[in-house]
Parts: structure tokens; sequence; C-alpha cells
């Protein structure tokens, strides 16, 4: 009977259900759409409901063909769907329908930080009055690492500008190509998932803190690269923000 | 050794309740219907945190709750997997649902998960594997669970019924049933049966819960064809069906199943009051 699952998955995998008619009663073909189109269109709503813009740049139908080719190619392994769609910015990248829209790939890198964010681990951020009345220099020496959920995204294309509007606006604004790269910050510091467009000073201290340095290493890295950053504002912000790990967690 | 799990006892305040999405989790909170409670998904709830995990804490304390499982695949070719019982468990263990479910159908094969729920033949040699994979179940969870009567669209070569399958399996691994009083109707006429034939072979004092949902005609076949959508309210002759199975096996907690083309709450709190009223009226 293992061969009965055998057939049905590959009949489901490839649309032809023709080596089922051993198992059923009559012809498989009409009756069997049924499950491949709740397995197909299961997998692309599940796609769109998580690349809300990706859908609204392309369009629908647009969208439930370029989402049904990734199902294809990248069927959903784990037994939830939450978070399918690990792959999808990359498949769309490679996806030649899709080629002249450059920014696409990575708008949809920023939909799926969007998500990771929304369901990453809860974990209280470090606060303003958790390092307020701290000598200076255990300050500087702390490496606290980031929260669990933030995520930041580099594009050579004004990609969070093009996310954004499309994300907020009912009527989108015009948004230039010639604009030029922008990088982007998602994280969820408690319930609501927060974002903004980052500058390079603040993308190259929260790198480093992401690679285990402390405040003091990653304001000098600021300092010296950007000459007219001031680092202690900018860590101030960042700080209010919620984009560093909590003491406790 | 399935025996050695406590049996069912759904919370008696239990009347009709509703299954949960995000978009009513406050509405929900904010409610307070006699006998309502809530059915989710808990695959939808296997992330590592979120706004979705502390929803449900709060409304876990407001109201009992079921969790309905989708992604076993106990009717599958092969074991539970061991990742995903865990994951069930730890959800269990945090919520203390007053009842919990899954599908006598199969979702997953050699690696892929289909995220639909999938027939299977009702033969002895995959009833021998059903039952070892509930018993398998039922151990990791430490509690009994329901099976659900599935949709059928595709007819398959059996050597049983559904409902004298559904009542092995009961009778070997002390399982319960839950009752898709919608599923029924669908899956009798998708197959030329008479829906009030299947309630009678039920096993009524294994039912510990029932779905009502609404259906619609198979886009290309029609009627010939029904389809569980999820997506449309209870069509008058399944509430018939249902009346005729409170009549037959008792008030059992009953849920309205919609996972699509959602209404605003109070429309679905009016669907759900129907079956209330009748709840009640079988109570006496
Ligand atoms: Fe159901």
């Amino acid at each position: 009977m293992a061969d009965f699952h055998d057939i049905f998955a590959r009949a489901l995998k490839s649309g032809d259900a023709s080596a089922l008619a051993d198992f059923t009663e009559g012809a498989p073909d009409t009756k069997f759409k049924v499950y491949r189109n709740n397995v197909v269109k299961g997998a692309a709503d599940t796609l769109g409901d998580a690349y809300p813009v990706i859908k609204r740049l392309v369009g629908e139908q647009f969208f439930q063909g370029m989402a049904r080719a990734y199902w294809a190619a990248h069927p959903p392994s784990g037994r939830t769907l939450t978070l399918y769609g690990e792959d999808f910015a990359d498949f769309i990248e490679l996806f030649e329908p899709a080629r002249p829209l450059v920014y696409l790939a990575d708008v949809a890198r920023i939909e799926r930080a969007w998500l990771e964010a929304h369901h990453a681990p809860d974990a209280l951020p470090l606060k303003l009055a958790d390092v307020k009345g701290l000598p200076p220099d255990e300050l500087a020496s702390m490496a606290p690492g980031l929260h669990p959920s933030v995520r930041t995204l580099a594009s050579d294309c004004p990609a969070f500008s093009i996310w954004r509007t499309n994300r907020e606006d009912d009527t989108v604004r015009k948004i230039s190509l010639e604009a030029g790269g922008e990088m982007t910050l998602v994280h969820r510091p408690l319930m609501e998932v927060h974002y903004r467009r980052l500058s390079p000073a603040d993308a190259l201290f929260i790198s480093r803190i992401e690679a285990g340095q402390d405040f003091a290493t990653a304001s000098n890295a600021v300092a010296d690269s950007f000459p007219g950053v001031e680092p202690a504002p900018l860590f101030i912000a960042l700080l209010k923000e919620g984009i560093f790990k909590g003491r406790d967690t | 050794m399935a025996s050695a799990h406590p049996v069912l006892a759904p919370a008696p305040e239990m009347g009709a309740g509703i299954g949960l999405k995000p978009q009513h989790y406050r509405s929900v909170l904010e409610s307070r219907a006699e006998g309502l409670w809530a059915e989710v998904h808990p695959e939808n709830y296997m992330t590592a945190g979120g706004p979705r995990l502390a929803w449900l804490d709060a409304i876990r304390r407001e109201c009992p709750l079921s969790l309905h499982g989708v992604a076993l695949s106990l009717g599958g070719a092969v074991r539970p997997d061991r990742g995903h019982l865990n994951r069930l468990r730890a959800l269990a263990d945090r919520y203390q649902p007053a009842l919990m479910s899954e599908h006598l159908a199969w979702c997953a094969h050699d690696g892929t998960y289909f995220g639909d729920l999938l027939p299977t033949p009702y033969t002895e040699a995959q009833l021998d594997r059903f039952c070892a994979h509930i018993d398998e179940t039922q151990d990791a969870l430490g509690r009994k669970i329901l099976i659900e009567n599935p949709s059928i669209y595709l007819p398959l070569k059996s050597d049983m019924t559904e409902q004298v399958f559904l009542a092995e399996a009961v009778r070997r691994t002390g399982c319960g049933l839950l009752l898709d009083v919608n599923n029924v109707f669908v899956t009798s006429w998708n197959l030329g049966q008479d829906p009030y034939s299947y309630i009678d072979g039920v096993p009524g004092e294994a039912v510990g819960e029932i779905h009502l949902a609404g259906h619609e005609q198979d886009e290309n076949l029609g009627d010939q064809l029904l389809i569980d959508t999820h997506g449309a309210p209870v069509r008058d002759d399944v509430w018939k069906l249902y009346d005729y199975t409170i009549g037959k096996i008792g008030p059992k907690p009953t849920l309205i199943e919609r996972d699509s083309n959602l209404p605003p709450f109070d429309q679905l709190m009016a669907e759900r009051g129907r079956a209330q009223d009748i709840l009640e009226a079988a109570n006496g």
C-alpha cells in the first residue's frame, strides 16, 4: 500500500493522475484535480498572504503563475506553511518573466524579513533604562548582540521606498529607480513589527554589534568610516528603537 | 496501552465554538457569549514567538480551546513525524486544550508536505497502519485525540465503509471521533450515498466534537461534485442533518469552521448562535 501513497504523491506533483486508476472507482481525472488544485492553490495563496506587495506589484494572475512555478521547484517540506517561501526571493531573481522588474527580488526580501521578524522569538530588547547610570567603561564594553527579530537588508535599488509605498498607500507614490540603492531595517522589539530605511552608518553599527563587538568598537568603526557622523546620538537612537538584545534574555 | 490515557472530557461549558482567525482575536476576547470556545490549527502556532502566540495565551484564559491538527498525516505511509509530534506536545502543554483532534487523511509523503487532506483507501492494511499511527500520537501527547471524517472527492477501492473503518479505529485505539456533519453530507453526495444512514452508523458515544461548515459546487462539475471549501455559510441541508445528528447522539461541542472568505465577526457569531440554540434545546 506504500505504492498508493507513492503514486498519489507523484500524480500531485506532475498533475497526471492516470497511474492512480488501479486504486480508484472510475476514472480519476476530473475528481483528482480537486486535490491537485487544493494543494497548488493552497501553497500559492500562502505565498500571496506572505508577499502582498509582490502580488500588488505584478498583479494576481502573474503572481499565481510565479507562485505555482515556485511550488513546483520548491514544494513545502516542513509541516507548517507559516514560514513557507524561504527561497521565494532568490527564485524571483531568476524567474525569467520577472526579469524586467529588477527591484522585485529585493522587495521580496523585505517582505520575507517582515514575516520572519513577525514570528521571531520573543525577547526583551535592551532599554535606555537598562544602561542609564552605568559607569562609562562598563557601557563601552557591552556587547549585547542584536535582538533576535532584527533583519537588515541592502539593495542596489530603492527597494525600501517601493515596498513601503506599496504596503502603506492606496495610491502608490512614484519612485525613480535612479534614486539608487537603499538599506532597510525590520524588527519586532515587542509585538509589533517596525521598519525604516537605514543609513549606511546605522547599518555599519548594527553589523558590528551583530558580529559580537562592543559598543565602543562599533562606535569607533562608525567614526572612522563616516567622519561627519556622531556615533553617540546614533547609538542612543538605535537603543531607543530596541535593536539590541536585552540583558536577561 | 492507549487505554492508559485519560478519557475524553470536553469541558462541560463548551457549547458552540468558532474556528479562530487572527482577524477575530480581539472580538473573541471581548465576547461574553455563553458556551463559546475557539479552535485553531496548531500548525499556525508553531512559531518561535510573536503576536499569534500571545493572542492565543490571552484567549485561552477566557474560553476553552481546541487544537485541530492538519499535518500529522495519520493516514500516511509512514509513522508520524517525531519533530511534529514534539511541537504538538509543546503547544498542548502551553495551552492545555480541552480537545485535540486530527484527520482520517494524509498530507505528507517522502519529504513533501502537500497541505491538503488527501484520501486513503479503507483497507485492512491501511487500518492497521492508521491505528498504529494513532497509538503513537496518543502516547506522545499523553492523551486521547479525536479523529475527523474527511470530505471525499475521489472514491477509492476499499474493503469497508468509512464508518466501519472509523469505528474499528475507535475500538482498537480508544480514540474519539470528530464528526464533521458537512463532510458527511459532501462525501455522501459525491459517492451517491445517504447521509442519514451514515449518521446512523456512527458510534455516537465516541463523538467528542462536531464540525459544521459550508460547501460549494465544483466549478467544472457543478452539482455532480460538492467541495468542502470552508468558505461559505452552512447550507440548510447540513443544518437539517445536524439537527438529526444531535437528536440521535445528543448534544456535543460544535464548531462553525470557516477558513476562507471570512465574514464579519457578528455574522459568524449569528451562525454559531444557531448551533448554540440547537444544543441548548437538546440539553433541555
Ligand atoms: Fe472539519
